[in-house]
């Protein structure tokens, strides 16, 4: 383990409504996993709201009472030299609602692969300042219930995100700014035809691509990792859930969240890293005002035991 | 593994992301019959052809005439790539296209109303539709109601049109004016007064009583359409401003019916006191299990007297004789708990393939409902 950092907490359980997307944390922070090293282990997610935004305004629904979304699966991150790392993930997710007739949806998600390459690093005398760039395709494992939200378990795109990020760390505070375009492909229904402002003789729905900004802030060691984070996911595009009716995978959703994201890896157990989450969702259109809880457990596994574990 | 991350960008820009709408892909229509004694048909509603007589033509040798000749000229002289788009989105057919249009209104206006605060729902206003819950909600019988009016009023206004067709010396505007070019089949059938007239005067009228708040929305369409025919070079203003005016008188006659065809009493409220629970009541009293909803809260049932309204090919009584089916079994009776469970082992045992079943044919909240889905399925029969 040593100076080997990982991190997992995942940043995107249960985005959009109630479908679970997940999404690496590795993938927006900057830290690297080491060379010929292999962090695995799994997380679990819970996401809960009981408003929701139809458009812009906020609202409850008697008929879904509060909606609770359970994420569990693997995730890994591999150091396939000191500048590139690969990430993945798999969620199986569950999702239900506390009241109403609405039946709720398990499975397998969607399988997220995401390379991530060290562009830049500069350092001085007490900080460091890097350059990452990223590049990720998410595919559905699936065919999965797309048009039943809140309640299906993911959008069911097939998504490819570009990503940059700058990191300055001084001593051991770090600030760590992300932005994201995630691009999304057509997604099929079991309908024909469906309406959004107008009428769409089609099963397929073209979605609206979004922009994802992530910032960061705390203290890192090499025990531990304390950040407070904020987030925005925006829907570039798509329409507002119109008055009392379902929503739609190709709506307009939008999100912002502050939250608090830990790391700890015991100086003792060398290998084994903790991470833990709580995001809230202050702002949104067209999705739920949702808490969420994250609690990870991996281990670092030495692929080439001649490899002296070394990180940033 | 640098040239796998080059072309992830390289797969996600080239990905195709246009939506094939099988409505946009429509052939322009080309009849096998002209159906040109449609005119000796039998409408629905109206008897007296002879009170929708049109305005005497235009003689030819009109100025007034010779400028509508040149006004196409003009118009197709100036036609951009919309212009020619349009015409041919309405080529595909008058009829069909206000269909469509009739489905996406329904699909709008499919949404029941949120309760208010204190557990009631409010009721949609005709006389105010703008004002939310918008009119109409246009749940599954209102909307079977409304496809069955739309189409019934076009069929006649269609037959009288053509009655007054059969009597017409009027020719195609090109057939007028060399320098006018035809940009659509031709059926050979007298121009006046227009058949594409008349389907957007008497469905323009039929939406506007059905869906009220849409009135711009409605005549948006109709000069599209209006717009389309001209460029066709078949017909003058004049032919389809005929063809609209005996449209929009037919559409009357069926508005002044539907205005007394018991739909306004179908929700079940006398006096501002609703019956509902007379269901109950009567369910109770056979010993059965009545219908309650199951939302929170209750929602009020949807049209309950709907079975009471007019329909318009027999009279009440070969409705009560005839048509009912009989009573449904008890819900204490052995048959009933048998489709029950034939429900519950479904509903206990969703796979993927039966719920994309359900999910194809559930037409609900937002939707064009089960009758529009079948007026869906028809148009695309229609085209084949």
């Amino acid at each position: 383990m040593k100076k080997t950092r990982i991190n997992l907490t995942i940043v995107f359980v249960t985005v959009l409504l109630m479908s679970a997307k997940l999404n690496a944390q590795s993938d927006v922070d900057a830290i690297m996993m080491g060379e010929k090293l292999f962090c695995a282990g799994v997380m679990n997610g819970n996401s809960s709201w009981n408003q929701y935004w139809e458009g812009t305004e906020l609202r409850i629904n008697k008929n879904l009472g509060s909606i609770r979304t359970t994420m569990v699966g693997p995730m890994g991150s591999l150091g396939i030299n000191k500048k590139l790392n690969l990430i993945f993930s798999l969620p199986y997710v569950e999702s239900r609602a506390s009241a109403g007739q609405l039946k709720g949806f398990k499975g397998l998600q969607d399988l997220s692969i995401t390379g991530k390459y060290r562009l830049l690093k500069q350092k001085s005398s007490h900080s460091t300042f890097s350059v990452f760039g990223i590049a990720g395709i998410t595919i559905p494992t699936n065919n999965y219930v797309k048009d039943y939200l809140p309640l299906s378990i993911g959008l069911g795109s097939t998504n490819f995100t570009f990503r940059g990020i700058v990191d300055y760390e001084n001593r051991n505070l770090f600030a760590t700014l992300s932005s994201s375009y995630i691009t999304r492909g057509n997604v099929k229904l079991d309908r024909e035809a469906y309406y959004t402002t107008e009428m769409i003789y089609s099963n397929k729905v073209d979605m609206p691509n979004v922009l994802y900004s992530n910032f960061r802030l705390g203290y890192r060691n090499k025990e531990l990792v304390a950040e407070l984070v904020a987030d925005q996911w925006t829907t570039q595009g798509g329409f507002d859930i119109t008055k009392n009716n379902m929503p739609f995978p190709s709506n307009r959703m939008n999100q912002t969240r502050v939250g608090f994201n830990g790391k700890y890896e015991p100086l003792k157990w060398k290998g084994v890293s903790i991470t833990s989450a709580f995001y809230q969702t202050i702002n949104g259109r067209n999705m739920g005002k949702s808490s969420l809880f994250q609690f990870g457990l991996f281990y670092i596994f030495k692929l080439n035991k001649k490899t002296t574990s070394k990180t940033n | 593994m640098k040239k796998i991350f080059l072309l992830i960008p390289i797969i996600a820009l080239s990905c195709n992301k246009s939506i094939d709408e099988i409505n946009k892909k429509f052939p322009l229509l080309t009849p096998v019959k002209t159906d040109a004694n449609a005119g000796t048909w039998k409408p629905i509603l109206v008897s007296n052809f002879d009170s929708y007589t049109p305005s005497t033509p235009l003689e030819e040798q009109d100025p007034a005439f010779k400028q509508q000749l040149n006004d196409i000229v003009e118009l197709q002289k100036s036609m951009t790539d919309a212009d020619m788009q349009n015409m041919k989105y309405w080529g595909a057919g008058g009829i069909l296209r206000w269909n469509e249009i009739l489905r996406e209104l329904v699909a709008k206006y499919n949404l029941p109303p949120v309760n208010n605060e204190d557990g009631t729902y409010p009721i949609p206003i005709a006389s105010n539709p703008l004002a939310y819950p918008y009119f109409p909600f246009a749940n599954p019988p209102y909307a079977a109601r409304a496809y069955a009016y739309v189409s019934a009023a076009q069929y006649d206004a269609l037959v009288t049109a053509f009655y007054f067709k059969s009597k017409s010396t009027r020719s195609s505007a090109y057939l007028l004016d060399t320098r006018i070019k035809r940009m659509l089949s031709d059926q050979g059938i007298k121009a006046y007064p227009s058949a594409d007239g008349v389907i957007y005067g008497v469905t323009s009228a039929m939406l506007k009583l059905l869906f009220p708040g849409e009135i711009n929305y409605i005549d948006q369409k109709m000069v599209s359409h209006k717009k389309a025919r001209l460029l066709s070079g078949l017909e003058t203003s004049h032919d389809l401003d005929a063809g609209e005016a005996l449209g929009i008188k037919v559409a009357q006659q069926f508005v002044q019916r539907a205005r007394t065809d018991r739909a306004g009493a179908a929700i079940g409220i006398v006096n501002g006191v609703s019956l509902w629970s007379e269901f109950e009541t009567n369910a109770s009293q056979l010993g059965e299990i009545p219908w309650v909803s199951q939302e929170t809260p209750k929602r009020p049932p949807m049209l309950p007297y709907f079975g009471r309204v007019k329909p318009f090919l027999f009279d009440s009584a070969t409705l009560v004789n005839s048509v009912r089916p009989s009573a449904p079994p008890s819900t204490n009776s052995p048959e009933f708990k048998k489709e029950l469970e034939e429900v519950k082992y479904y509903s206990k045992n969703p796979t993927r393939e039966r719920i994309r079943i359900v999910h194809f044919w559930g037409d609900g909240v937002g939707t064009y409902t089960p009758p529009g889905h079948w007026n869906a399925i028809a148009a695309e029969e229609f085209v084949k």
